[in-house]
């Protein structure tokens, strides 16, 4: 079977990152179409802890992180589902003094940001959080932040952008790619032919290649989280939980299962991945030690999934340097879930203005010097 | 229902519809399921595919993890 699509951006990627830019896309009246070798919103944007947080990332993220709170925000109107999301608000734990000292200097440093943060003592702490383990001797909480359910958000992301008419192909694999003239042109394994002007790269832990294959190579490796869920619990944890250093991390959902998160899991192969049994105990361990709630409870599935991490965990979201019309964004080093829609929507207006008012310059490609050209930037014209 | 979330694949399902979520994995209502998705879709069983195993293969309770870790400590 041979079909040909001729349109003005493919977008190689169908997580909350691709998805939402077709979405954005189409909001802008431009033809798209999003390719997909899976299923949309099936391997890390849908399988990740689904915690919406901007406590905790780089200041460099935060003013995309803002951007991305406003969208959380109005989900219903946008992708038609409230995708569970809660703004429960999320406490960063210290169980060290100096793990304190280090929530105090990141809430002095995002002054300014809007992140709201307050921090709680030893006493406060507890009070307000009876059903906290006693390690923990201090906290920072976020009001706003919250978590929400990443298998019904990313679809309902895909679904939206096709419902304004995006191409969206799932089960599509994109097996060549070259440059035409002004043009790129994409073969997939099922016979499918892509033309279009512009092509974004949101391909996950495996949008390296596709930089590769264009001349920038970078230097991104895969991580494998360890997930793991219990029966559903009477409802006690209001909050989404992290700890100061990683670790360990936790949220209930309101039917009452428990999502923890934690350890690193392992490859099965190229895309599979597995969480391990030693770090699954591990993480069972460290979780009843800050949840003591948990203790007659039973964890009922694990799993992992594959992310992209840069060695400085900051993704690219950004022009390419070699090729114009080719625009990147990945390496979300396992914390894409909360800023996606707000990256979809500024490489949509990348594709549209030549740039985005939100900042985007430390993401830059360039920044591993892969490659010696300027990044190249053109908005699309009419003639396109 | 099934026809309603677009899904043509038993995973696909599981993840618009939380079947095979519960308590029981899908150990008791995966086959089933299969059933239900061949016939919505029209399509030989053999083709929906069937639920990923996913560890435990049975609840795992956190006093059994944490019994463990004593007896090593």
């Amino acid at each position: 079977m041979k079909e040909r699509v001729s349109t003005q951006v493919a977008i190689i990627g169908g997580g909350i990152v691709g998805a939402s830019a077709a979405l954005a896309l189409r909001r802008m009246g431009l033809r798209v179409a999003l390719l997909e070798r899976d299923f949309c919103g099936s391997r890390s944007s849908g399988v990740n802890y689904g915690g919406v947080r901007r406590q905790g990332r780089p200041l460099e993220q935060l003013p995309l992180a803002q951007r991305a709170h406003a969208i959380w925000g109005k989900l219903p109107e946008l992708i038609g589902i409230d995708g569970e999301y809660i703004r429960s608000g999320h406490l960063k734990l210290a169980r060290s003094e100096a793990d304190a000292a280090a929530l105090e200097a990141y809430r002095q440093r995002s002054l300014g940001h809007g992140l709201g943060l307050q921090m709680l003592g030893q006493r406060a702490l507890h009070e307000r959080c009876p059903w906290l383990g006693e390690r923990a001797i201090a906290g920072s909480l976020c009001p706003e932040d919250g978590h929400a359910n990443p298998r019904l958000v990313s679809p309902a992301f895909a679904r939206a952008a096709r419902a304004l008419g995006a191409d969206v192909r799932e089960q599509t694999r994109i097996v060549e790619m070259a440059r035409d003239g002004e043009h790129f042109l994409l073969r997939s394994d099922n016979g499918l032919e892509v033309r279009s002007r512009f092509l974004l790269n949101c391909a996950g832990a495996w949008a390296g290649r596709i930089a590769e294959q264009f001349g920038e190579p970078v230097p991104m490796t895969s991580g494998h989280p360890v997930m793991a869920v219990t029966e559903p619990l009477p409802l006690f944890m209001d909050l989404s939980l992290g700890v100061e250093g990683g670790g360990i991390y936790g949220r209930q959902v309101q039917r009452g299962n428990c999502v923890i998160g934690g350890g690193r899991g392992y490859a099965l192969d190229d895309e599979r991945a597995r969480p391990a049994s030693d770090a699954i105990a591990k993480t069972m361990h460290q979780a009843l030690e800050l949840l003591p709630a948990l203790r007659g409870a039973s964890v009922i599935r694990c799993w992992s999934g594959t992310e992209g991490y840069l060695p400085d965990h900051q993704p690219v979201i950004g022009f390419s340097a070699t090729t114009p019309g080719l625009i990147h964004a990945f390496g979300f080093a396992g914390a894409g879930f909360q800023i996606g829609p707000a990256v979809g929507e500024v490489i949509a207006e990348l594709v549209r203005d030549g740039l985005s008012a939100t900042p985007i310059e430390p993401f830059a490609i360039t920044r591993f010097n892969t490659s010696t050209a300027a990044p190249t930037g053109r908005a699309l014209t009419t003639a396109d | 229902m099934v026809r309603d979330t677009g899904a043509i694949e038993l995973n696909r399902l599981k993840a618009l519809s939380r079947v095979g979520m519960g308590r029981c994995q899908g150990r008791i209502c995966g086959a089933a399921a299969a059933e239900i998705l061949a016939q919505a879709t029209q399509q030989p069983i053999e083709l929906v595919g069937r639920l990923r195993g996913q560890a435990p293969i049975k609840p795992l309770p956190f006093a059994a993890v944490q019994a463990a870790a004593e007896e090593v400590a």
